[in-house]
């Protein structure tokens, strides 16, 4: 038995008699006692005849001509042919204009950058009158917090570091300023190491370059 | 050259095609008035706007000029030159659906209504169909107005026959609803 939701879906094709004779038969049933199909089926009707009713439209009485006119190259008029909107004719210039965009970014971020990499590469740092690097290898300062950091760090070089400071103090005291000797160690290398200060737990941790 | 037009249309499509592909241009002219309006009454239904469709309709013929050698005769000149207009078509229906998505949907000239009753309902009829999905329009004028079968719509759309009736089925009852109420609202005003 046919409800009504099933005999709605299978109606255009009923109005076409394209339906097998059993199930076209069964919806004439279900029509006759339902006032709801019934009425979908006279509004279908309608709109079947209405649609084939719908008034012929023809193109231009000059169209052949122009056909004929646009595929022969000896007739061809520079004019309209098939008019293309002026947001297609310039739809090269989008991607154009953001490349250009890109390109003046990239070489004002060149320009900016070439002075203080040149100053970069003159600045040494020193640390207590030592020279960390010469003008032929680069020193990269880190920005931000940084820690000075020394290598080889061992129990030795602690007592060798203590005892140097303590005779520098002594020298200071005893001749003044710079007298007596400078803190350098062979074993010794000091260098810059960026930090990042971890602001919950407030301790700070070494990161690479 | 009328007896030569003459003896042209007696020829089948596929006959005039072969001319064509032997470079006579006059084969084409009888292609153009034979298919023209069939065409260009289907194309003027899924894109409501005179101007577009005789553009779209006239570089269909452009591209079965272009194409003619890549026409293969064991098919139906019809449904080439079918999908050639509804490939077109389609183009047309996703470039203004970008247009409308940055509110410069183009203008679309239909009838508007008229004082008389055919004119009127006619008018209700272009407005339901315009407004079906694409997908939906684009089976129902075939089948419904150009009044193709279905298994010349399935192999024009290159799509399964079952999908092409379901389809049809699936615009006509959105065509009812949609009119349902303006076509009771019509028919009292008509009465009084």
């Amino acid at each position: 038995m046919l409800n009504c939701g099933r005999v709605k879906q299978i109606l255009p094709s009923y109005l076409e008699q394209k339906l097998d004779q059993d199930l076209h038969q069964e919806i004439q049933e279900h029509i006759k006692f339902c006032s709801n199909c019934l009425e979908t089926e006279q509004s279908l009707k309608k709109i079947l005849q209405w649609s084939r009713d719908l008034p012929e439209e023809e193109p231009s009485l000059d169209f052949t001509e122009r056909v004929l006119q646009s595929i022969s190259p000896a007739v061809k008029t520079p004019g309209k042919q098939v008019s293309v909107p002026i947001f297609r004719r310039w739809a090269w210039a989008v991607p154009v204009s953001a490349f250009a965009i890109l390109l003046i970014f990239v070489l004002n971020y060149q320009s900016e950058k070439l002075p203080s990499q040149a100053a970069d590469e003159q600045t040494a740092i020193s640390t207590g009158g030592q020279e960390l690097s010469q003008s032929a290898s680069p020193v990269i300062v880190p920005e931000g917090p940084v820690e000075f950091v020394m290598d080889n760090w061992d129990h030795r070089s602690l007592q060798e570091y203590g005892e140097m400071t303590r005779m520098q103090r002594e020298s200071r005291a005893l001749f003044g300023d710079n007298q007596g000797g400078q803190l350098q160690s062979e074993n010794w290398r000091v260098y810059v190491m960026p930090v990042v200060q971890n602001q919950m737990a407030g301790y700070r941790t070494r990161r690479p370059y | 050259m009328a007896t030569k037009l003459m003896g042209l249309d007696q020829l089948s499509d596929q006959k005039l095609m072969a001319q064509l592909q032997d470079g006579n241009p006059a084969a084409l002219e009888r292609l153009v008035e034979r298919y023209k309006s069939k065409l260009f009454n289907t194309i003027y239904r899924m894109v409501p706007d005179r101007e577009t469709a005789e553009d779209i309709l006239q570089e269909t013929f452009l591209r079965v000029y272009r194409e003619r050698r890549s026409y293969n005769p064991i098919y139906c000149f019809s449904t080439w030159v079918y999908t050639i207009a509804l490939n077109l078509t389609k183009n047309e229906l996703k470039r203004r659906s970008r247009w409308r998505l940055f509110g410069l949907a183009p203008n679309e000239n239909h009838s508007g209504p008229t004082e008389e009753r055919q004119g009127h309902l006619n008018y209700l009829m272009e407005q339901a169909i315009s407004k079906l999905p694409n997908r939906y329009r684009m089976v129902f004028v075939l089948r419904d107005i150009s009044q193709l079968s279905y298994e010349e719509i399935a192999q024009t759309l290159s799509i399964p026959l079952g999908t092409v009736k379901s389809r049809v089925n699936r615009a006509r009852l959105m065509l009812q609803e949609n009119l349902k109420p303006k076509l009771e609202s019509y028919a009292q005003l008509w009465k009084s």
